[in-house]
């Protein structure tokens, strides 16, 4: 009985179902992406990834910071991120294929897309986050069929993601003591974090050649 | 450590090369001030000795070519004892030390130890090329993000912005930032760090890049972006 009324308190109504379908199904291309990559070139293209949809509570927290009602035309339609994967790659070149795969979908396209690499945020946050509108074979809140959903794809590196993980952390320790120095040497990590990335992309590139001018040798 | 030595004098010439020499330095010769602007502006040297009295261009004028081209390196003049009201503009216009006809080695030798050293500390200001800064002391490289660089890669970064009126070779690079640490490394070392930098020019949003293949000689240039 609790679960029966749980359910139907979700912000998300009827689509509380849905969304889940959703996230399988972009879920699903990725790996099956990841897996081809893998069998043909030996190497993955991503190294993890991790999806969850939006809890109740933050999406209600989000609608009211952002001036929305709390209601389901909210969580689904005008916040597109309800649907979130999070994808972490190795080397910072494999989060633009991964993106130009995704740019390959038929039924989808990115409709937002913010490149925190190349430009990073002021504290030193670096990752690649885009909206992803696809289509579904379900209704949408609209009567759309095929149904148009919305997912948050984030792309970043091992090492980017640790920055991000690591910073999350410490923010939330309120009141500490040099807060000013503590948040530029938190971007001084970041920088040399991403200095590695870089070195360690270029030492991959120069690998590379080295095997394809091989390669061209012996053939 | 290369020295570039400026000297018409057949006698002293050749005295300073082989003391030079005897000490462990790599010495570039000319007999007149054009070569010797030449030379400057084409090579790196950690010091440069200029006698006053020097064929076509004297050395004060020289001198005053060689930093108003942008050159920061260490001068020591060499001067006659009447040439007082010399050795003042030589000083004023841009040379660090002068030392009077006749000298001992030993006290050159000093002075040249002395300005590698100074030269090494005082060069800490920012560089800047088109939006790229340089930050020495964070060894730091900014445009539109910043991002650290190791130590190696800083020393490399500062000869490029340095030397943006003409192109490094691979050995002058190696021998300016490997070399003197008698460092295992081979010359491949100099595109590995090349590479790096590069990409990392790149990352920051530059709009300068480094020009120049594997094994060749490098510049860095300003770069028009799409973006």
């Amino acid at each position: 009985m609790s679960n029966e009324i749980k359910k139907h308190d979700s912000i998300y109504g009827r689509f509380e179902d849905v969304l889940p379908k959703v996230l399988d199904d972009i879920k699903g291309r990725l790996e099956r992406y990841n897996e081809n990559e893998r069998r043909k070139k030996g190497e993955a293209v991503y190294e993890h990834l991790i999806c969850r949809i939006k809890t109740d509570e933050s999406m209600r927290e989000k609608c009211v910071r952002r001036g929305f009602p709390e209601n389901t035309y909210s969580a689904i339609w005008e916040l597109k991120d309800a649907v979130g994967i999070r994808i972490i790659c190795a080397f910072r070149d494999d989060i633009y294929k991964i993106i130009e795969y995704i740019r390959t979908f038929s039924d989808a396209r990115i409709i937002e897309e913010k490149d925190y690499i190349k430009r990073a945020k002021a504290n030193g946050y670096r990752s690649y986050h885009l909206i992803l509108e696809i289509l579904e074979p379900f209704h949408d809140i609209e009567g759309n069929y095929p149904g148009h959903f919305f997912a948050e794809i984030q792309l970043r590196t091992i090492a980017m993601d640790s920055w991000a993980s690591l910073e999350h952390r410490m923010k939330y320790k309120k009141n500490i003591k040099n807060q000013e120095l503590i948040v530029s040497e938190l971007k001084r990590c970041a920088d040399e974090l991403a200095s590695l990335d870089i070195s360690m992309q270029t030492i991959r590139n120069l690998i590379n050649i080295g095997e394809s001018n091989e390669d061209t040798i012996s053939s | 450590m290369k020295i570039l030595l400026a000297v018409n004098d057949e006698e002293l010439l050749r005295s300073l090369v082989a003391v030079l020499l005897h000490n462990g330095y790599q010495v570039d010769t000319v007999r007149n001030g054009k070569a010797a602007i030449d030379k400057a502006c084409k090579n790196i040297y950690d010091t440069m000795v200029i006698d006053i009295i020097l064929p076509i261009v004297d050395g004060i004028e020289t001198v005053k070519i060689i930093r108003n081209k942008g050159k920061s390196t260490p001068i020591i003049l060499l001067s006659e004892s009447s040439g007082v009201s010399d050795r003042i503009m030589g000083l004023d216009i841009g040379a660090d030390d002068y030392l009077i006809k006749p000298f001992s080695m030993g006290e050159l030798l000093a002075s040249i130890r002395a300005r590698i050293r100074r030269s090494r500390v005082y060069n800490r200001e920012d560089l800047e090329f088109a939006s790229l800064r340089l930050d020495l002391s964070e060894q730091e490289i900014k445009a539109r993000n910043t991002i650290r660089i190791s130590g190696k890669e800083c020393r490399l970064m500062e000869l490029l912005m340095r030397n943006t009126d003409h192109e490094i070779s691979t050995a002058d690079i190696y021998h300016a930032i490997w070399d003197k640490d008698k460092s295992e490394y081979t010359k491949d070392v100099v595109w590995v760090y090349i590479s790096y930098l590069k990409q990392k020019l790149e990352a920051i949003g530059a709009d300068a890049e480094i020009i120049g293949n594997e094994g060749e000689s490098f510049i860095l240039r300003k770069t028009r972006r799409k973006e």
